[in-house]
């Protein structure tokens, strides 16, 4: 209980200190802030706005357009935002963090809005390929999440820079591999097996 | 469930960069397999930290009073628009509830061979690949075939076993250009199994190489 009001403060505050020990508080304290805006809590909402959007801008920011189309990462933003709004109460903190949670929804909106541009207006809807997950989280599962956040968080921090920055063109720029292999003008297979390097490296996969 | 999407598949679905063929495939694995759908949430993991390392980029004020607008405006008509439908009842896994509304047997099939019919879901934005369902009666065999290229097959129901394993719900293979198999399904129930191709099956025998333009 003690935490949960300390985090609160926080998130009311917006005095959340970004040193190494605290990190782990701040990851919580966004997600107590999304539990806040689940009830309906617009001023949790404009906290929570003012510390993510300025991110999701700069992930629209960093998306290969088809053409010139200037309004695309605010047009993001406001999706985006306007999804967390509407989702907040399928947000599980247990499960995921609260820039977790957001990534999925704005990964989701920039396929969206990008069919959108391309003007496809196919079948296949893509909060059924991609939904947003709907079971809740056992202890288990709440304790494990967050010792993979920060396994993940350590060894992101010393992943050598050719492996990272192959993870960043998928993940932020939405780049396919083949996509990632022109840009860095590498072959294919290079690419692969740096995506599979990296990925043993911060130990996403399991032991098959 | 003995065959999984490969690490990398995973990583590029979390990324959000397959074609929505493959993904909707890996998606309808994911809704039968509990370590598949733990390797995501650690993948996405991924994602949300390269997403919050980002460097953020100033956002005009407005932008925040144009949402609470929005929210607003949809506040009004807040009446969820519940696009309810009867597949769960019919045992479809959620992924492929507004593409299969009503049951398999509902589906608009095809006889591809007297013991195989075919249901076209949907084409692909990449106006590559597509997705369909087949149905191979129980205890019946499949033409030796290859596939022209990167095509997946994923088991919905039933089971089946070719030259390379066996595989019943949720199995998930991939299948290259060069890989010919022939197919032979269980004997106590049909096989029903949801495919992302990018062009119909080829059969590799002489009579069926003729017969196959006629046969999609």
């Amino acid at each position: 209980m003690a935490l949960f009001r300390h985090s609160r403060a926080a998130c009311r505050d917006r005095t959340v200190t970004t040193n190494h020990d605290t990190r782990h508080t701040e990851a919580d304290t966004w997600g107590i802030c999304l539990q806040q805006v689940a009830l309906r809590d617009r001023q949790a909402f404009a906290r929570l706005f003012a510390q993510f959007a300025p991110q999701i801008k700069a992930f629209g920011l960093a998306t290969i357009l088809p053409d010139r189309s200037g309004q695309f990462a605010d047009e993001l933003v406001q999706e985006v935002m306007f999804t967390v709004w509407h989702k907040a109460a399928a947000y599980d903190i247990g499960k995921a963090s609260a820039s977790t949670w957001i990534f999925t929804i704005a990964r989701n909106k920039r396929i969206d809005l990008l069919r959108k541009l391309k003007r496809h207006s196919g079948m296949i809807d893509i909060d059924d390929v991609w939904p947003l997950e709907d079971e809740s989280a056992g202890p288990f599962q709440i304790l494990q999440q967050r010792v993979t956040q920060q396994r993940v968080r350590e060894s992101l921090q010393t992943l050598p820079h050719a492996q990272r920055e192959v993870l960043l063109l998928a993940f932020i720029e939405g780049k396919s591999h083949s996509e990632i292999a022109t840009a860095l003008a590498l072959p294919l297979g290079t690419v692969k097996s740096r995506i599979r390097l990296a990925m043993q490296r911060l130990q996403l996969v399991l032991e098959r | 469930m003995n065959h999984h999407p490969e690490p990398t598949l995973l990583e590029q679905y979390a990324a959000g960069t397959l074609p929505l063929s493959f993904a909707m495939c890996v998606s309808v694995h994911l809704n039968f397999c509990a370590r598949c759908r733990i390797e995501l949430r650690t993948l996405q993991n991924l994602g949300g930290q390269l997403f919050e390392e980002l460097a953020p980029i100033p956002v005009d004020a407005s932008l925040l009073q144009a949402v609470l607008n929005k929210i607003d405006d949809a506040a009004d008509a807040e009446a969820v628009s519940s696009r309810e439908t009867t597949a769960a009842a019919h045992a479809v896994p959620k992924p492929l509830r507004h593409l299969i509304p009503a049951g398999y047997d509902a589906l608009h099939w095809t006889t591809m061979l007297p013991w195989v019919r075919v249901a076209n879901l949907a084409g692909d934005d990449d106006g590559k690949h597509h997705l369909a369902v087949h149905r191979i009666r129980a205890g019946s065999k499949l033409p030796r075939h290859d596939h022209r290229s990167q095509e997946i097959t994923l088991v919905l129901n039933g089971s089946f076993s070719d030259e390379y394993g066996i595989y019943g719900d949720g199995d998930f293979i991939l299948r290259g250009p060069s890989q010919v198999h022939s197919p032979l399904i269980a004997q106590n129930e049909d096989c029903i199994c949801l495919s992302a191709q990018s062009a119909p099956l080829r059969f590799t025998q002489p009579v069926w190489r003729l017969l196959s333009p006629f046969l999609t």
